[in-house]
């Protein structure tokens, strides 16, 4: 229980510093320039690569952090609370006693003990440097690998067990932080103090953006031969990756967590207006984002500009109630076309979108407009200020105002909310249609919805018109192409990537909008494996500890 | 134009007046606010809850001539039984049953047989022996027979009927008859013996939607039992049609709840190819009231809460009067003369329940049946072996497709190739 004496009890944050690696199991490896909280997804998706699929992982996982528009950005801010390590602890043990199992013993690739009631440390080596390179995705230094095995010998000489002492030493990986976190670390400095991410680092920032989960053995391999840190080796890696169909698996998840999908674990409606409304349809409205998107855009390497007016998407039974269309196919899902005038099109006009971004018993354009904005614009809307009357928007005492555009326009007579109510209103009221579930309806309190708009000066019409409009709007790509690039790195948009930024827009745009081709273009670029030091570290900022201890104060910032 | 204007009801709009108005739709066209408005004083009056009101839209409206189709899914159904009594109270007497109301008899004279002494009597009696009870209730026939499946080796005790005048249903042999009963509208002639002869039947008693029975075996629906489907499609317009095609179809999927516990409206269903459970009625729509044509027969899935019951309601000389609600939905009546020996059947198939929890003596209900039996005489005993009944229904939007989806119903017609996969969450019976 080494790895529990290191950590139990203590909180552990993930301070994406550049800093010289700390004493400790991690002193041998190189440099830490980088660190982030794997997400659950991924926490999930890497067990299930590395012990099996039939694996079951059940306990809470630590809240997802956002930051900037996006949990990859946040998951570098995280930090492990007490409780969180307690839900750790428990999913590991649970883990590695499945693994470990008589039913999943024989998968054990590796070795099997010469006497399975004694301990055996030439097998547990074995098992513990090969399951430790998958899970901590570089190889184990000699101190990290000597300390599993010796806790497997006692483990196993008190319980007569090998596989028990296996047991405990798959624990004491899976509750590690070079598990729980992804720990970059860097190859050299160049004389800025930019570092130049090891091999190991750059297969992990690969995986986990294009298939949102821990580098295979291949990847591993072109890591540990310095052929990642070479043109042709990426760009070999890249091919290999890019036309895999694992690809859908990490734009599904980028795409989840653009557009904030996660919401929908928070999300409640009013039975008494939305009947419909169930686990089933939240998870459902879920999935069907990601299965839009990702056909469009990965499987139909298709324009990104259109998923702002297809009407193409896939659907449910559950699904087709709110949308109030029949479902003829026999299986769960099934690819489906809304008609040209159902008033459907886009990912804007998905039961996601639009009642993620609503109140539980109402519409709100103006959730609808500041979430627009900020996942497909980029443009976050600062927050109201505190002395603003919101009775005549929320209010229900003045019965004379029908309708959301009429609460709005009296709301926006007063100045300090016209500024932002000018950019934010016209996509919301544009999708007014649509109510707190996404189901149309053309009448609010009996009054027909005025759904005209006007941004920039030019007028449009209800989702169809917005569509379009978002469809030739160049900030579009700019953003997609902003949200990508700090998926990958897991850190803002600085000014000095602006240049970057810029020209892969404009590869991007000139590319026909096709988001493999970006990924292509981008993760071949030499800038996407380099880490600057933060405007602290640049005046010498002393150096902290990887994953050092904290309050939970502190933890919890 | 499409021919149907299912999905698309705002083409139904031009002739001022359409019977589903929660799905009235706009165009994301420029027609727009002047339209939009002219649209929503339809709605309004389509929404007024009186009849009446459609009659003047419809009669101020030019009338189109589209092809439409609604597609519904039962949410309740029940025997349509009138409640003469106070509100909520099911067993106190009212004008129906001045006499009261039954469990019917009691256990002690149920019992009572040729060879049965009074103490196994008293045996039975105790609560404690209810297992016993349960064994051998069935068994009192002067040679032991089992009177559930042969009611007539036991007496007939007596089951005290209807004697109030007022009744649902409809007037099926056409004549006024001192026996007929009058709806509470004041329609006179009104056939419905099998409210006659059952309507005093507590556990059957109640407002509309409010019985025991009737919750119970609705909400037996409600989880999955079965599915009942209805689609209407006309040529002209929904509130004024003489050529409507009503089809009853059963269900291959579970009926969907919302969050309530309702029964959820827009979900899609395939049909059970059944033809025993499956008629296609001729009906005409008259200022918003669908009516068949003439008598019909009808077959559809027959509510009930096992099953092992009979399956089918069947009925002869069938009369059907539905009306779309303003919400979309579709409710009314629907009735004619049933074999009354199905009905006594599917109480008897789990007797124990019907003797022991609905509290009837099972023997006394088939006598009952047999005496008020008014229709389809058998031409060598003269014993008539049908009775009028009349049955309430209610229904929520849905869409109905192919047995193996693919196709949407959009007219109502024999479906009669073999279902397909079940969907997703389940088929039934």
């Amino acid at each position: 229980m080494l790895l529990v004496a290191a950590v139990a009890g203590l909180g552990l944050v993930a301070t994406a510093t550049s800093a010289p690696s700390a004493s400790g199991p991690s002193a041998a490896l190189p440099q830490v320039v980088g660190l982030r909280r794997l997400t659950a997804s991924q926490y999930r998706q890497s067990v299930a690569d590395i012990f099996g699929r039939d694996i079951k992982i059940t306990g809470r996982f630590e809240p997802e952090v956002r930051r900037d528009g996006l949990i990859a950005i946040g998951s570098g801010e995280a930090a492990i609370s007490t409780s969180g390590m307690e839900q750790y602890f428990g999913m590991a043990a649970s883990i590695a006693e499945q693994a470990t199992d008589a039913g999943h013993r024989a998968a054990l690739a590796g070795c099997k003990p010469a006497d399975p009631a004694a301990a055996d440390d030439a097998c547990a080596t074995i098992l513990v440097q090969r399951y430790g390179r998958l899970l901590f995705r570089r190889p184990l230094s000699a101190q990290q690998a000597a300390q599993r095995v010796a806790l497997a010998h006692r483990v196993a000489e008190a319980d007569h067990d090998f596989y028990s002492g296996v047991r405990e030493a798959f624990t004491s990986l899976l509750t590690s932080p070079d598990f729980l976190f992804r720990i970059e670390r860097a190859a050299s400095r160049g004389p800025d103090g930019t570092a130049e991410l090891d091999g190991y680092s750059r297969a992990s920032r690969l995986s986990y953006l294009l298939w949102n989960t821990t580098p295979d053995e291949t990847l591993l391999q072109a890591a540990e031969t310095g052929a990642l840190m070479t043109d042709a080796g990426l760009r070999a890696q890249l091919d290999r990756m890019t036309a895999s169909p694992r690809l859908a698996d990490g734009m599904g998840a980028f795409f989840d967590d653009m557009l904030q999908l996660e919401l929908f674990s928070k999300q409640t409606k009013d039975p008494q207006f939305y009947p419909k409304y169930s686990q089933l349809l939240a998870a459902q409205a879920r999935e069907q984002t990601v299965r839009t998107l990702v056909d469009q855009l990965v499987t139909k390497n298709g324009d990104y500009r259109d998923i702002f007016t297809s009407r193409d998407t896939f659907m449910t039974r559950t699904l087709a109630m709110v949308y109030q269309v029949p479902y003829v196919a026999r299986t769960e899902w099934a690819p489906y076309t809304f008609e040209a005038d159902s008033g459907r099109s886009g990912v804007l006009t998905q039961i996601s979108f639009l009642s993620l971004f609503s109140h539980p018993g109402r519409s709100s354009p103006v959730k609808r407009g500041v979430a627009l904005n900020e996942i497909f614009l980029c443009q976050p809307t600062p927050s109201p200020p505190a002395n603003v009357d919101f009775s005549i928007v929320n209010g229900t005492s003045m019965t004379q105002l029908k309708t959301s555009r009429a609460k709005l326009e009296a709301h926006a007579t007063d100045e300090s909310c016209a500024s932002c109510h000018t950019s934010v209103d016209p996509p919301g009221l544009a999708l007014e249609r649509f109510d707190s579930l996404g189901a149309h309806r053309d009448l609010e309190n009996g009054v027909p919805i005025d759904v005209h708009a006007e941004i920039d000066g030019k007028s449009f019409e209800g989702a169809g018109g917005l569509g379009l409009l978002l469809h030739d709007n160049p900030r579009v790509s700019s953003c997609l192409v902003r949200d990508l690039y700090a998926s990958a790195t897991g850190r803002s948009i600085a000014a000095a990537d602006k240049p970057l930024v810029n020209s892969l827009t404009k590869t991007f745009s000139g590319g026909g909008y096709r988001i493999a081709a970006l990924l292509r273009t981008m993760a071949l670029n030499p800038a996407l494996y380099e880490v600057r030091p933060s405007p602290a570290q640049a005046t010498a900022a002393p150096p902290v500890k990887v994953a050092r201890l904290a309050s939970s104060k502190e933890s919890n910032r | 134009m499409p021919p149907y204007g299912y999905l698309r009801p705002m083409r139904n709009l031009q002739a001022g007046l359409t019977a589903n108005p929660g799905r009235v739709r706009f165009r994301t066209g420029a027609r727009n606010m002047a339209e939009a408005a002219s649209e929503v004083s339809m709605k309004r009056l389509a929404l007024a809850p009186v009849i009446g009101l459609l009659l003047t839209a419809a009669a101020a409206a030019p009338v189109s001539a589209a092809a439409w189709s609604r597609a519904f899914v039962v949410d309740w159904m029940e025997p349509a039984f009138y409640h003469g009594g106070a509100g909520d109270d099911n067993t106190a007497p009212g004008t129906d049953c001045p006499k009261g109301t039954y469990p019917s008899h009691p256990m002690e004279v149920v019992l009572k047989t040729g060879w049965r002494s009074q103490a196994d009597i008293d045996y039975y009696r105790d609560a404690e022996h209810r297992e016993a009870l349960k064994r051998v209730l069935r068994f009192r026939g002067p040679n032991y027979e089992n009177v559930w499946e042969e009611p007539t080796e036991a007496p007939d005790l007596g089951l005290q009927p209807v004697t109030g005048h007022i009744g649902y249903g409809f007037n099926l042999d056409g004549k006024v008859k001192k026996t007929d009963f009058t709806t509470p509208d004041g329609e006179k002639g009104i056939d419905n013996n099998y409210y006659r002869a059952g309507g005093c039947w507590a556990s059957y008693r109640g407002e509309p939607f409010k019985s025991q029975r009737g919750v119970g075996i609705n909400n037996y629906m409600r989880d999955g039992l079965y599915t009942i489907l209805i689609v209407v499609s006309g040529t002209k317009d929904p509130a004024n049609d003489d050529d409507v095609t009503l089809g009853f179809y059963q269900g291959a999927d579970k009926v969907v709840k919302d969050a309530q516990g309702n029964v959820a409206s827009d979900a899609t269903f395939a049909v059970e190819p059944n033809p025993a459970t499956q008629s296609i009625i001729k009906a005409s729509i008259k200022n918003g009231v669908l009516e068949t044509k003439g008598p019909s027969e009808i077959r559809l899935r027959d509510e009930g809460w096992n099953l092992s019951q009979p399956a089918q309601l069947q009925l002869t000389q069938g009369r059907i009067r539905f009306r779309f609600t303003p919400a979309g939905g579709l409710e009314g009546l629907f009735g004619g003369y049933r074999d009354w020996k199905v009905l006594y059947r599917k109480q008897a198939v789990n007797g124990r329940d019907t003797e022991m929890n609905q509290g009837i003596d099972l023997p006394s209900f088939y006598y009952a049946l047999q005496r008020y039996a008014d229709a389809d005489p058998d031409p060598k005993t003269g014993q008539n072996r049908r009775i009028s009944t009349a049955y309430r229904l209610r229904a929520v939007p849905a869409f109905v497709v192919a047995p193996d989806g693919g196709e949407v119903i959009r007219q109502a017609r024999l479906i009669d190739h073999h279902a397909g996969t079940p969907m997703a969450g389940g088929a039934n019976n």
